[in-house]
């Protein structure tokens, strides 16, 4: 069942300066999790679709989401889409710099 | 000659077979059936970690649940209580004494907490002195206590043939109870997919078990033990995909090892192909030898959908929530050791406790350590969002409460941290030691930053006797 969204207007504060990937983690230790970032877009952006990080839903289409680095297989809910997934590598991304992969 | 083969026949009885307390699954599949209520972006998500600690940490995280029980908001033009938005509650050991009983007894159920268990004298119970050597030389001869006896107080006194079905039911939070596996050293959280993963019905098992495993002293008592069920009653499942995402991918164990590892503990435990052990038992002991703080399993509630499915990671990539509270409640002792006032090198006894206690402590601050980067991270990407990510303004407060934020520069706070860094790791406590931990509690929930700060952006009036100071909650929360 979707949830109902709040109708919340957006308000954004001024940006601080971009999280360049070399950032986030001074000490360098790739054993600690990290976050990183993903823009997945659907054809044109003419619809939203739910977003599958190995089968569970992370998100929609068109939005910048948040996942712990990794590896992936991503996909989107419902079908009539190409490629059916796509397997990506996700590290060394930022807010401002996400991996973008397309759908059509 | 016949005290030695008194010493054989004593210690062949050593050699006891275990009993397995776990059942298995017909379906291969437990049901979840919690969720995160995120329909009113105006309440908070409140996640709390309590550590081990016996007695003094079940205390500890008692008295934080009830300031959190105090504390009310208006949402929707009703008032609403902080503790009704906990959402999450992991535990150790003596942490998930007072996180199980939450969890079935409710908000209203923590004031006979006190005297169901903390009043009782629970280790006279158990006939246990732990600090006789009589004790260990009947441990070293005879082997450890059995399990069962901790399980049977924990029955009796809380939980009343209660099983996790009480705790796994629409409305209530997340309850992980976190014990350690023996066998490769990993955090094996009592919840329904990681009870799909041993095959076992998680439903039926009862809530002493979990907590006993939760909480079995290692040496002193016996490990709780499991059949594996995968191989016999759930061969041939299909692997979920996360697993075999995580264990073909080439850059995976370069990128992060650590969720390398847990899909491959998945795995085994799931008698998947290609697997790295044969795990046919798991015999589990205190959750402290892996994770003394319990955030290892906090932090795949929040960022791992497939190891633990609250799903906030979903929620918050989706806008829906706007605000998270993380109270981490670390009760650890520190008592000052002899071997400071001493010139001549540790002795054995010394030697062992800090070839135990030490590593303990290293990997829980380790553990601690990525937690808040983890935060840190959350925070600022929250900060830096462009428009077209949705997580844009989300707030992350980030509470973690110890003995050591007592002010030294205070008297009576600096009383109470060397009270409280003494009261000793057992399941029972004076009602001096609780009121050192009654004392120290409020003091260390209400007087941090990252608290005071969330209590002024909800518009929450602090509790009688108590301040808020915006400035410090600014400085000291950034």
């Amino acid at each position: 069942m979707e949830m109902a969204k709040a109708n919340v207007k957006k308000q954004r504060p001024k940006q601080p300066l971009s999280l360049h990937p070399q950032e986030k983690n001074p000490a360098g230790d790739k054993n600690i999790m990290s976050l990183e970032f993903l823009l997945v877009h659907f054809r044109d952006d003419e619809e939203q679709r739910p977003v599958l990080a190995d089968g569970e839903s992370v998100g929609f289409t068109n939005h910048i989401l948040m996942l712990p680095t990794g590896e992936y297989k991503i996909s989107l809910s419902g079908g009539g889409y190409r490629p059916a997934s796509r397997h990506i590598i996700l590290a060394g991304t930022s807010v401002v710099k996400p991996k973008v992969i397309i759908f059509r | 000659m016949p005290a030695f083969f008194l010493m054989l026949l004593l210690l062949a009885g050593c050699a006891t077979s275990s009993h397995f307390e776990n059942y298995p699954s017909s379906s291969g599949s437990n049901a979840e059936r919690r969720s995160i209520d995120v329909s009113h972006p105006d309440r908070p998500v409140i996640l709390i970690a309590i550590s081990g600690g016996g007695s003094r940490a079940a205390d500890l995280g008692w008295v934080i649940l009830k300031d959190l029980r105090e504390l009310s908001y208006t949402s929707n033009g009703q008032s609403r209580r902080l503790i009704d938005d906990v959402a999450v509650v992991s535990s150790v050991s003596g942490g998930s004494v007072i996180a199980a009983y939450f969890g079935l007894y409710g908000p209203d159920g923590l004031d006979h907490f006190a005297d169901d268990f903390l009043a009782a004298d629970n280790m006279r119970t158990l006939g246990i002195d732990a600090d006789s050597p009589l004790t260990w030389l009947r441990v070293a001869v005879a082997g450890p206590y059995d399990i069962d006896v901790m399980e049977q107080l924990f029955d009796k006194q809380l939980f009343h043939n209660k099983t996790f079905s009480e705790l796994n039911q629409a409305g209530k939070p997340f309850v992980i109870l976190n014990a350690t596996d023996m066998g490769g050293g990993e955090v094996f959280a009592f919840t329904p997919s990681r009870f799909d993963d041993v095959c076992s019905d998680f439903d039926k098992e009862p809530i002493s078990v979990g907590v006993t495993a939760s909480a079995a002293f290692p040496i002193l008592f016996s490990p709780v033990a499991f059949q594996n069920y995968s191989a016999t009653d759930c061969p041939s499942r299909p692997t979920p995909q996360w697993i075999t995402t995580e264990l073909t991918g080439n850059s995976e164990p370069y990128i992060n090892l650590e969720q390398y590892k847990k899909a491959r503990y998945a795995n085994d435990l799931r008698y998947g192909g290609d697997r790295f052990r044969d795990i046919q038992y798991l015999h589990f002991s205190d959750g402290g030898l892996a994770d003394n703080l319990g955030v290892h399993s906090l932090m795949d509630a929040i960022f791992s959908p497939s190891n633990i499915p609250t799903y906030l990671l979903t929620d918050i990539n989706d806008g829906y929530i706007k605000k998270i509270v993380v109270i981490i409640i670390n009760a650890r002792s520190d008592p000052s050791s002899p071997i400071y006032q001493s010139p001549s090198p540790a002795g054995l006894i010394d030697t062992i406790e800090g070839v135990t206690a030490i590593p303990i402590d290293a990997a829980t601050a380790s553990a601690n350590s990525q937690a808040e980067t983890l935060l840190a991270e959350l925070k600022q990407a929250a900060a830096a969002a462009p428009v077209d990510a949705e997580f844009g303004g989300l707030k992350v407060y980030d509470v973690e409460i110890d003995f050591d934020q007592l002010r030294s520069t205070d008297e009576q706070q600096k009383m109470l941290r060397d009270n409280a860094k003494t009261i000793p790791t057992s399941l029972t406590i004076s009602k001096e030691n609780q009121r050192v931990i009654e004392q120290a509690g409020q003091i260390l929930l209400r007087q941090h930053p990252c608290f005071q700060k969330f209590l002024v952006d909800m518009k929450i009036n602090p509790l009688p006797g108590f301040t808020i100071d915006k400035k410090y909650a600014k400085q000291g929360c950034p």
